[in-house]
């Protein structure tokens, strides 16, 4: 990470607009609009963003709407909301997240095995 | 949770439709529709391209298909699976790959969304698949597969109970509805099935 | 009570409105409002108006800076706009280029 200074948004604070950047953002409040980090996000069980979210590593813990595209891996913990498409070549999602969305990731398939003839 | 269960062993290969009121285990393979009232376990290292409608369903091997699960879907890491979901309860293991539509509200819409597309899908794909296979072992027939590994309950409804040629068709109206009579998998034909699944 | 805090290499094109004091260390352009403070950083570049209880400027601000309580500005800082505030601080070393105005 090129930082080692925190990027905390608090949870009154509400950004809207675009936020990128290359260090880790841990978000307590709102953000909404566009997250471009070549880092780590971390949306708190009281975050919200509603964003379209690019991100090397997501956290997920609170609400966040959007799609979300991480590079590396989206965790979905037991207390996030989360609507939309998620991306990322590992996700994990934990017993009592809330998902409702498509999931995008790379399913390595046997080559008599074709989705769609079920 | 039932007391009895189902194992589709390693060498088997299954092609049509299951339905159950116990456990079910698959090892081997498994193609066409599992409709059960309790748990599906899709072992690793078995292929299972089928749609699924259970209680809960636990992979950590292959599986393309529509899948509702009334209670709960958990995906281990060595899971790979395709296909839409329906369950109020939905985990995914670091490892797991998924790739598909979640939806962790409405199962019953979901239920009904996948048989109306069992409807229209086209009897052929179903049929060529099954004729493709190089000689399933089809489901009545356990000598035909490793013995020990596979145990079938006689009260499994297996699809060789005379549906062979009718492999794909079973999975057009007859097949969702367990009551006989019930002809179509219309709107109506599933609210009276909501009642019976319980 | 939570701070939030915008980082060196942060940029955020847009607006940031809140209830809490606000540190900023990166880039912001748009508009910045709060009910507390607002700190910008040495190194931060801000092209915005600023709207907050107290404002201390230590860094780079563009833009028009509404203080309802007071503004400083601290050494480094640099400063084109206009301030509106009741009490001013302007340190030795700062620039300052624009409309002062303390009748509030």
């Amino acid at each position: 990470m090129a930082s080692e200074d925190p990027c905390f948004i608090g949870s009154k604070t509400t950004v809207r607009g675009q936020v990128s950047g290359k260090q880790d953002v841990v978000v307590e409040g709102r953000i909404e609009g566009h997250i471009s980090l070549d880092s780590h996000l971390t949306v708190e069980e009281s975050g919200t963003v509603e964003a379209d979210v690019e991100a090397t590593v997501a956290t997920l813990k609170g609400e966040v709407r959007g799609p979300v595209v991480a590079t590396r891996s989206a965790v979905l913990h037991a207390t996030a909301r989360v609507a939309g498409k998620v991306k990322a070549p590992s996700i994990v999602i934990e017993d009592g997240a809330r998902f409702s969305g498509e999931i995008e990731m790379d399913v390595e398939l046997p080559a008599d095995v074709v989705p769609g003839n079920a | 949770m039932a007391d009895k269960e189902t194992v589709i062993g390693v060498e088997t290969r299954i092609s049509g439709e299951i339905r159950g009121d116990e456990d079910l285990v698959i090892k081997g393979r498994v193609d066409g529709k599992i409709h059960l009232s309790q748990a599906l376990t899709v072992d690793k290292g078995a292929i299972v391209q089928a749609d699924v409608d259970v209680r809960t369903l636990v992979v950590a091997g292959i599986l393309v298909g529509s899948i509702v699960a009334s209670e709960s879907v958990r995906l281990q890491p060595t899971a790979r699976v395709v296909g839409d979901l329906a369950s109020p309860r939905v985990m995914m293991e670091a490892g797991a790959a998924y790739r598909g539509r979640v939806d962790m509200g409405d199962v019953e819409a979901a239920r009904a969304a996948v048989a109306s597309r069992a409807v229209a899908k086209p009897a052929a794909s179903g049929t060529d698949a099954a004729k493709a296979r190089p000689a399933p072992p089809r489901v009545a027939a356990p000598p035909r597969t490793v013995a020990p590994t596979t145990k079938i309950a006689p009260r499994f409804v297996a699809p060789s109970a005379g549906d062979r040629p009718a492999t794909a068709p079973a999975s057009a109206p007859p097949a969702f509805p367990r009551v006989a009579g019930a002809a179509n998998s219309a709107a109506p034909a599933w609210a009276k099935k909501k009642i019976r699944r319980r | 009570m939570a701070n939030t805090v915008i980082g060196s290499s942060i940029v955020i094109d847009g607006e940031i409105a809140g209830e809490e004091s606000l540190t900023i260390l990166g880039t912001v352009k748009g508009k910045i409002s709060t009910a507390q403070s607002v700190v910008v950083e040495a190194a931060a570049t801000v092209e915005a108006d600023v709207e907050a209880q107290t404002v201390t400027v230590g860094g780079k601000v563009t833009g028009n800076v509404t203080a309802r309580e007071k503004l400083e500005l601290r050494p480094e800082a640099k400063m084109v706009g206009n301030a509106k505030a009741p009490r001013i601080v302007v340190a030795d070393g700062a620039t300052f280029k624009g409309n002062v105005d303390m009748d509030v």
